[in-house]
């Protein structure tokens, strides 16, 4: 393979690294029960990378035999975050009985949309003149990232209309992979139009991407949670008065 | 190219409601005094005469059509004003409502939950209701009587 530079191994591997420390934090306080799969996405990036790494240094490997590997690890690590997508909305809403047939329908009309976008993108979506498997790898990885930022959109923008209010920890895994999910459809919607050797350089952007992405998730898993206070009455409020009044404009 | 160009820009958008949205979760409130100075003032009843239908056809029949959509386009923005502040305020309310519900009295907890609900469903409402008010009533007239002139 290309001999890289330091910076480019430690942007490589400083990120998962970091991830050991996040799964032990996590095991340690028994937040695996609560977000299994991020869990199971951390332990995955951690093997994953670290083969890929030996790999990509052993003679005996062709670039082929690499890139195939690395189809099935982004194949497998695409599909462990739509897992998290999922997990998050899961422990978002949890608090929230009433929204939950509005997001479910919200989900499964974006998905459908996001799905006919995600194909369009793939479809028009360029030969590099490179490998055709390292072309394809581009193209279908942009497509999951146009999908995974729309979903993105969706949860932020939904619970941001509705005021829900986030654990830190949640909130952190979703700071973190939206920064990644923007980064990441950027330079990879750039990479494909531009082609290989402009490509070269967005694996910076991605990487230096992915490694504040693990500092985040490592500074929220950290931090103390934040302690509620103690109400003893609740304020005065009008909302079912405001509520009969929009339902009757609703209705008219 | 396109295609690329507006890609870029979802992604912008969603890098500036992340950190957005990191300022807000930064803000919490957990207390009666946090809503001090936060929420705005509202009046119902006068969202009650800018949305009441009979209002509109008192109007409607007593100034000429110019002056008719003016009046109207100015009702509704008023409308809009309350609504936009009715819920601002639902927010502070839900996440007071949220420190309620972790409370160890019962009663405390169960208005915390309805408090919750309540603030939830005029988040909703409030989403369609403004849809209802940007579209002009003569255009739900017209669609109306288009309607029953094919039906007929």
């Amino acid at each position: 393979m290309y001999p890289h530079s330091f910076l480019w191994h430690f942007l490589w591997l400083a990120p998962h690294v970091l991830q050991i420390f996040i799964a032990v934090i996590m095991f340690r306080r028994g937040l695996v029960r609560e977000f299994p799969v991020f869990f199971i996405y951390t332990l995955f990036q951690i093997i994953e990378e670290g083969t890929l790494f030996v790999l990509d240094h052993s003679a005996a490997v062709s670039d082929y035999q690499y890139w195939y590997a690395h189809w099935v690890g982004l194949t497998i690590s695409g599909a462990l975050r739509f897992g998290i997508i999922w997990e998050l909305c899961a422990n978002v809403f949890r608090n929230y009985p009433g929204l939950r047939r509005l997001n479910r329908l919200a989900f499964r009309v974006a998905t459908i949309v996001l799905l006919f976008l995600a194909t369009t993108v793939a479809a028009r979506a360029p030969e590099d003149g490179t490998y055709h498997i390292f072309s394809r790898i581009q193209v279908v990885d942009l497509s999951v990232n146009v999908m995974q930022s729309g979903l993105w959109l969706l949860l932020v923008g939904l619970s941001f209309y509705f005021g829900l209010s986030w654990r830190s920890f949640a909130y952190g895994i979703a700071f973190g992979l939206g920064i990644f999910a923007t980064v990441a459809l950027a330079s990879e919607a750039a990479r494909v139009w531009t082609g290989f050797v402009a490509g070269y350089a967005f694996d910076f952007v991605t990487m230096a991407a992915y490694n504040c992405c693990a500092v985040i998730w490592l500074t929220y898993l950290m931090a103390p949670e934040r302690s509620l206070g103690a109400l003893k009455e609740l304020p005065e409020n009008n909302l079912e008065q405001w509520n009969a009044e929009l339902q009757r404009l609703l209705l008219q | 190219m396109i295609l690329s160009f507006s890609l870029v820009t979802v992604a912008l958008a969603i890098l500036l409601l992340l950190l957005y949205l990191e300022g807000v979760h930064r803000s919490p409130v957990s207390r009666m005094q946090d809503l001090t100075g936060r929420t705005r003032p509202v009046d119902i009843d006068a969202f009650r005469n800018l949305t009441d239908p009979k209002e509109d056809e008192f109007l409607r029949v007593n100034l000429c059509p110019r002056e008719f959509r003016t009046i109207q386009r100015e009702r509704a923005r008023s409308a809009m004003d309350y609504l936009r502040n009715t819920t601002h305020n639902a927010v502070f309310l839900l996440r007071l409502g949220e420190v309620a519900a972790q409370s160890a009295d019962p009663r405390i907890a169960l208005a915390g939950k309805q408090l919750i609900e309540s603030a939830l469903r005029l988040r909703a409402y409030a989403l369609l209701s403004r849809a209802q008010l940007y579209v002009p009533r003569d255009a739900i007239f017209l669609w109306q009587v288009g309607r029953q002139l094919s039906a007929s």
